[in-house]
């Protein structure tokens, strides 16, 4: 799909709906892109509000519909939880304004296509923010398998896996209250991890087949805290096992990810390019940044933080999508190939949910 | 005296078999007692196999002794977790919910409840409604804590009656408030910096010899517990004196050589950065245009 292209010297208006976790993220982001104007940001919760006050953010709403029905837009990332992604995307349509939607992009297939026809009805472009695509490690072994460094690949492993919303000790909280409701959420770590490593695998290997699936939860939570689903990718025909936990302690040092491919001549193993030292690497990627800066050159954006810099990564070409009026290159379709894997994954994986136990 | 054990696995039948060896001389402290109130330490939904919380088995193997063997008593599980999540959702995602359940016990959430720091009542100091009358029983798990050196039995029964665990004489108030009938310590996975599957039970109808015990197993010295010697001189007997001044006397298991198998550390630093990483994040994004990742910001 194309729409018309941006004049070079219009900056593109954007605002960032919900200002949680990841919403600070794009508001960071945004702020430092030349070409962008953070117009403006709207966030039900008022600590949000009032982050969004102090960095700087002039006009900050309650209610997201207020903002777009308001403020004058070219943009919106809809950074939301996702039972509000269809309303917030219908909204923005509405006012023919373009979106980057936080994944998944809806709770449902269902629900994606509703807003998919929506935004394609109101020819506004749709991007989807599967950020680990971006991350350096993954675009590396991907790289090296597009370039047939290991040959065919029989088999493949990808994993992610994190705490989710709990803090390792020492507690400290709150908790936030939608993360752990299926129903808002649209699922547990199928849909909060899970998406984002089926977004990959379609990205390298094309479609791909379920053929199991188990989840389970340790706590006695209404989710599931753990998934395994083992697929195969019809073109290449390789084997896949892909895991996604929420259930492990996690420092902010720490980005358990593993992306394994098993190819005829060697592996490649994106554990190969993850910082051996996440403080060493913040480090170098600080005076390769105040290099940059001297050299009269813009910074590689949350370079230190490593894993962040995917999010500036992924919104930059979003940006860029709209900017020439093209189909941006992570798009609804790839969001609602995300949601229909995990879909198919928890019908494998039907089971009763079991009470946390001490057993080993 | 302090009985102890390992189970033999850790599966809910034997530790439910391990309960029942060592709550038997419990059983006569609780001797008359309408109600039981038993105290799980769940302030945090983390999972029992990370030593930090009550695994829920040893609770159901307390409840199913009482019901075999007092069957007129009312049972109740009191609970309070901590500031940063509602307790009975972390109640609930332990599954503690299931175990009342299945035992016929209530189950009595403390937040909100008095403190024994604040009014007291005719009889002395007030503790909250579940915790009256009723013969209280703490099940701490077996773990290390940030500002306490471990949060056992006194720390547990502090929480629980709304007191401050850290400040010695409010756990002296309210040990002495609450009267504890006997403590029983979930060791079957304990965490000292990392978890470790220790499979073991301490039990006693003497909160403070049992913290004694618990203490040992942990390495730590009871001078560092909040409140220790004072909810000891709370508790005494002359028989428990006895008993507490021979403190190795724990009878069934091999305390000290389980101890040196336990890893020795800390608990993980907090993950909120310190005030100079921020300020000099802060230096480096105004030198090289990089932006500031709001996971750095401070909490609250």
């Amino acid at each position: 799909m194309t729409v018309e292209p941006f004049d070079p010297s219009d900056p593109v208006r954007l605002a960032v709906l919900g200002v949680g976790n990841i919403g600070k993220v794009h508001v960071q982001a945004a702020r430092a892109m030349d070409d962008v104007d953070l117009v403006a940001v709207a966030d039900a919760v008022p600590e949000n509000r009032a982050y969004a006050h102090r960095v700087g953010v002039d006009i900050v709403y309650e209610d997201y519909a207020n903002l777009l029905r308001t403020e004058p837009l070219d943009a919106a990332v809809v950074a939301l939880p996702p039972f509000l992604h269809r309303d917030a995307v219908e909204h923005a349509a509405r006012r023919d304004c373009h979106v980057f939607v936080e994944k998944p992009i809806a709770r449902t297939a269902s629900e994606t296509r509703d807003l998919l026809e929506t935004t394609t009805a109101a020819d506004v472009l749709v991007g989807v923010d599967h950020t680990v695509r971006y991350i350096p490690a993954v675009r590396r072994v991907r790289e090296a398998y597009d370039r047939g460094a290991v040959g065919d690949v029989p088999h493949a492993t990808i994993g992610r896996v994190n705490y989710g919303s709990f803090a390792r000790p020492p507690a400290r909280g709150p908790l936030p209250g939608w993360h752990l409701d299926g129903d808002a959420a649209g699922g547990g770590v199928l849909v909060e991890l899970g998406v984002h490593l089926f977004d990959v695998l379609s990205w390298t290997f094309g479609d791909l087949d379920v053929l199991a699936a188990e989840t389970d939860s340790q706590l006695d939570i209404p989710v599931e805290d753990s998934a395994t689903v083992l697929l195969r990718a019809t073109e290449t025909d390789t084997q896949i096992t892909l895991h996604c936990g929420s259930y492990q302690w996690e420092d902010d040092d720490e980005f358990n990810l593993t992306f394994r491919l098993e190819g005829l001549t060697g592996t490649l193993d994106a554990d190969e390019h993850l910082p051996e030292s996440f403080y060493g690497n913040a480090a170098k990627a600080a005076v390769r940044n105040v290099a940059r800066r001297l050299g009269g050159n813009d910074p590689d954006y949350f370079g230190p933080t490593y894993y962040l810099q995917a999010y500036y990564a992924a919104l930059r070409d979003f940006l860029d999508a709209v900017r020439a009026g093209e189909t941006p290159p992570v798009d609804g379709r790839d969001g609602l190939r995300a949601v229909e894997l995990a879909e198919t994954a928890y019908e494998r994986a039907e089971r009763p949910r079991q009470s946390p136990e001490v057993s080993r | 005296m302090t009985w102890g054990t390992q189970a033999r696995s850790l599966d809910a039948a034997a530790v439910g078999e391990a309960v029942a060896t060592l709550a038997e001389p419990l059983l006569d402290a609780l001797a008359g007692a309408d109600r039981v109130a038993i105290v799980p330490d769940v302030h945090y939904p983390y999972h029992p196999s990370t030593g930090m919380t009550t695994n829920p088995a040893v609770v159901g193997g307390l409840l199913s002794v009482l019901a075999s063997r007092r069957p007129d008593a009312e049972c109740v599980l009191a609970v309070r977790s901590g500031p940063e999540i509602d307790t009975r959702r972390t109640v609930g995602y332990l599954g503690f919910d299931d175990v009342a359940d299945t035992h016929g016990a209530e189950i009595a959430v403390l937040d909100g409840a008095s403190s024994p720091d604040g009014e007291t009542s005719s009889e002395g100091r007030s503790v909250p409604a579940p915790l009256s009358d009723a013969a209280v029983v703490p099940v701490p798990s077996a773990r290390i804590d940030g500002p306490l050196p471990l949060f056992g039995c006194l720390a547990l029964l502090a929480r629980a009656a709304g007191a401050d665990p850290t400040d010695a004489s409010s756990v002296a108030r309210a040990v002495e408030a609450v009267g504890p009938a006997g403590a029983v310590v979930d060791a079957t996975y304990t965490f000292t910096g990392e978890p470790a599957r220790a499979r073991a039970l301490l039990a006693g109808d003497d909160v403070a010899t049992v913290e004694h015990a618990l203490a040992r197993l942990l390495g730590v010295d009871t001078d560092d517990i909040p409140g220790f010697a004072a909810a000891a001189r709370v508790t005494d007997s002359a028989d428990r004196s006895a008993h507490r001044s021979a403190a190795s006397s724990v009878d069934g298991l091999d305390v000290d050589g389980l101890a040196a198998a336990l890893p020795d550390g800390e608990l993980p630093a907090s993950t909120d950065p310190h005030r100079l990483v921020r300020a000099g994040y802060r230096l480096y994004t105004r030198v090289s245009g990089d932006v500031y990742p709001p996971q750095l910001e401070a909490d609250g």
